[in-house]
């Protein structure tokens, strides 16, 4: 929990960083490719939480994965990181950065899970019904498809939800039927 | 073996499958980061109130006590062992609260206020109560006025209770707090067959679920059900479920209490009650102070005994008190009263001990039973020497005021000589007298399990007591003289019994006692 109070600084000091500089894609772009690299691989994630992993070594792993294919800047901010021994917090800053990169570009995410893959004409409504419900803004829709939903949709935007799946429908009419007052339970 | 008709099987399933929502709304969740010993860390619900209910998907109910910078914390009402970590869990709204009505009399309900003994769902017209609500305020009070009768001859004549007192039983395990309590919740049968009935409501905290079904059972016995409401959180439910049961019992008794009419909460016990406390606030990470409990557990007991009263007999004034739930604004009458009858067990005798000094630092005086009073055959094991009533005096009905001085006074002069007569030196005459006086007192205050007396038999026995009218008749066949006594003023001077009831003791009163007594003593003391 105290990590991503660390992270949400780091991160800021980031994105003001490149804002200044003029290079907030690049390093967005940036931070997406490391985030994404750390979702691909639960050794590297593990490698960089290790307290036992010397940090120069942390520094050299990341320098051989990141080296040419990201800017200066955020090279210099894994140095940075590594040498504050943060290395903990940087899965955490990964995520935080696109957050506040969000906030900053007025970009809504919404993570759409549906049972089967959404066709066009679907996407465009869910993409009206996140624009009406947050008033504006780009909207970023994440796809996932669960098929153990059974059917209809859950829509999240950031700790809202709409949900419409059969399978909550499903369990909240077994809890209905669960609850029997006829019964005693003493 | 009663019948189920198919057609009725499909009519319930049709009905209630009806009433199901399917309508999807906006709602606000949060994702569990991390769940344990009955606790979760969630994050997300930025908007989540303290005391707010939230609900998992697979429908348990969980009561947020924490919020913090980035998280909130909840304690969870039920069984956890579903529920891990990235599970989605949703705002309900609501403060705990429960639904209260007419219809709850005579249930066995959980701390949530759903019935647990099988009769069905609560009938009639049910009202929004929230467990957690602020004590009325001081202009919507009125001193303590009328008597809450126990029963026990012990309690009505040394430490009368009033409607709208907060009395502390208070003594170790085996002592007899939980009868003396049932003994009270038993004797308002009385005001019940009277048409004015006290509304008693029995919170079990912590305790074994058979010595719940036990209680429930001998309430049944007694006709005690008729008016009485269980709030049950046995020793298996969660340490959440248990120390908020105790409010659930205020907020039935509010109901009561708001809408006029006078009811009696008893909890047992409030150390319990405190030791789940102390489970929760240590799990949540709060800091421990002295025996380990949080620094708010005096505040914990002190708002749950606060919410006893007598409120104002004015209509007028009553309504607009402060805090009242908006489901029953419309049906606030004055008048009305909530008794606090809390339990304390100590250990080994050990008042000092934190819970008990704060408990007895709240509550409006304290009936404390003893271990080798127990043992020694005085039943109720009442110490009347430290047991007070702070406000009950001004309660009790006149006659019982005049005979009872005469008692405690006798009874303590008694205390002082007895250690004399142990040694059995001889004693001049008046010695003699006061001991004898007081052994026979003794006796009187004696009463066995389950046999609450009305008050005007109770007047009328300790006035033969006091008076020593019971002299002749020997120290060991007291209690058979009592009853014969009892039955022989019931059948034949139910006149007297009434004036007594009335308050009223004048020379035609107490001289049918002097006759009646002289009458039955002679032939105890000739055998």
């Amino acid at each position: 929990m105290s990590e991503q109070r660390v992270a949400a600084r780091y991160a800021k000091s980031l994105l003001d960083l490149a804002q200044e500089q003029g290079t907030l894609d690049t390093v967005q772009q940036d931070m997406e490719l490391f985030g994404k690299t750390l979702e691909g691989s639960r050794d590297l994630r593990l490698a960089l939480r290790n307290p036992i992993v010397q940090h120069d070594k942390k520094l050299n792993i990341l320098r051989r994965l990141f080296e040419g294919k990201v800017s200066d800047l955020t090279m210099k901010f894994f140095t940075i990181i590594t040498q504050k021994n943060r290395e903990t917090a940087l899965e955490f800053i990964a995520s935080e950065f696109q957050t506040q990169f969000n906030v900053l570009r007025n970009i809504q995410t919404a993570d759409v899970t549906t049972a089967t893959p959404l066709t066009p004409e679907l996407r465009e409504q869910v993409q009206r019904l996140v624009q009406e419900q947050t008033g504006g803004g780009t909207v970023e829709l994440r796809e996932h498809v669960d098929a153990s939903l059974i059917g209809g949709i859950v829509l999240r935007l950031g700790d809202r939800q709409i949900d419409d799946s059969v399978r909550t429908r499903l369990n909240r009419l077994r809890t209905t039927f669960k609850q029997n007052p006829y019964q005693a339970q003493l | 073996m009663a019948e189920v008709r198919p057609d009725e099987v499909s009519a319930i399933l049709r009905e209630q499958l009806s009433n199901f929502k399917t309508e999807a709304e906006l709602e606000e969740v949060g994702t569990v980061l991390q769940v344990g010993d009955g606790v979760a860390r969630i994050y997300g619900l930025s908007k989540a109130q303290s005391g707010e209910l939230l609900e998992f998907e697979n429908g348990l109910r969980a009561l947020v006590l924490n919020l913090e910078e980035d998280n909130v914390g909840a304690v969870m009402l039920g069984d956890y062992s579903e529920i891990r970590e990235g599970a989605t869990v949703r705002r309900t709204n609501k403060i705990a609260s429960i639904q209260v009505g007419e219809g709850i009399v005579g249930r066995v309900v959980n701390t949530l206020g759903q019935p647990i003994d099988g009769r069905g769902p609560i009938a009639g017209e049910l009202y929004e109560m929230p467990l957690e609500r602020k004590a009325p305020g001081v202009i919507y009070r009125q001193p303590v006025n009328e008597p809450l009768q126990t029963g026990i001859k012990a309690i009505d004549a040394m430490i009368p209770i009033g409607r709208g007192q907060r009395e502390l039983i208070i003594g170790d395990r085996q002592t007899g707090k939980s009868t003396v309590a049932i003994d009270t919740i038993l004797n308002q049968r009385e005001f019940f067959e009277r048409g004015e009935p006290v509304f008693c409501i029995y919170v079990a905290v912590g305790q074994k679920a058979s010595t719940v079904a036990q209680v429930v059972n001998s309430l049944q016995k007694g006709g005690a059900m008729d008016y009485t409401v269980v709030v049950a959180a046995s020793a298996s439910d969660p340490a959440p479920m248990q120390f908020f049961a105790p409010f659930t019992g205020a907020a039935i008794g509010e109901f009561f209490r708001d809408t006029g009419r006078p009811a009696l909460v008893v909890y047992d016990d409030l150390s319990k009650q405190a030791v789940a406390y102390r489970e929760v606030s240590l799990l949540l990470r709060r800091p421990p102070g002295r025996e380990a409990y949080p620094g708010d557990v005096f505040y914990l007991h002190s708002r749950l005994l606060e919410r006893a009263a007598k409120i104002n007999a004015s209509d007028t004034i009553a309504r607009d008190m402060n805090d009242l739930p908006e489901s029953i604004k419309h049906l606030v009458k004055g008048g009305g009263s909530l008794t606090a009858l809390p339990l304390i067990e100590t250990q080994a005798g050990d008042v000092s001990a934190y819970i008990p000094t704060n408990v007895i630092s709240i509550t409006d005086g304290q009936i404390f039973l003893e271990t080798n009073l127990f043992n020694s055959g005085i039943r109720p094991a009442i110490n009347v020497g430290i047991s007070v009533s702070r406000v009950g005096g001004n309660a009790q009905i006149k006659s019982m005021k005049k005979v009872a001085g005469t008692l405690k006074l006798d009874q303590a002069q008694f205390r002082e000589l007895e250690a004399f007569a142990k040694f059995g030196s001889d004693l001049d005459a008046s010695t003699k007298l006061t001991i004898e006086r007081g052994r026979r007192n003794l006796e009187i205050l004696k009463q066995p399990q389950f046999s609450p007396q009305k008050v005007e038999d109770q007047v009328a026995i300790i006035y033969a007591a006091t008076n020593g009218l019971l002299d002749r008749v020997p120290v060991n066949r007291v209690r058979e003289f009592e009853r014969e006594f009892t039955q022989v003023m019931n059948t034949r001077h139910a006149d007297v019994l009434a004036g007594l009831k009335a308050g009223k003791l004048d020379d035609t009163i107490t001289g049918t006692i002097r006759q009646v007594t002289q009458d039955l003593s002679a032939s105890y003391a000739s055998k």
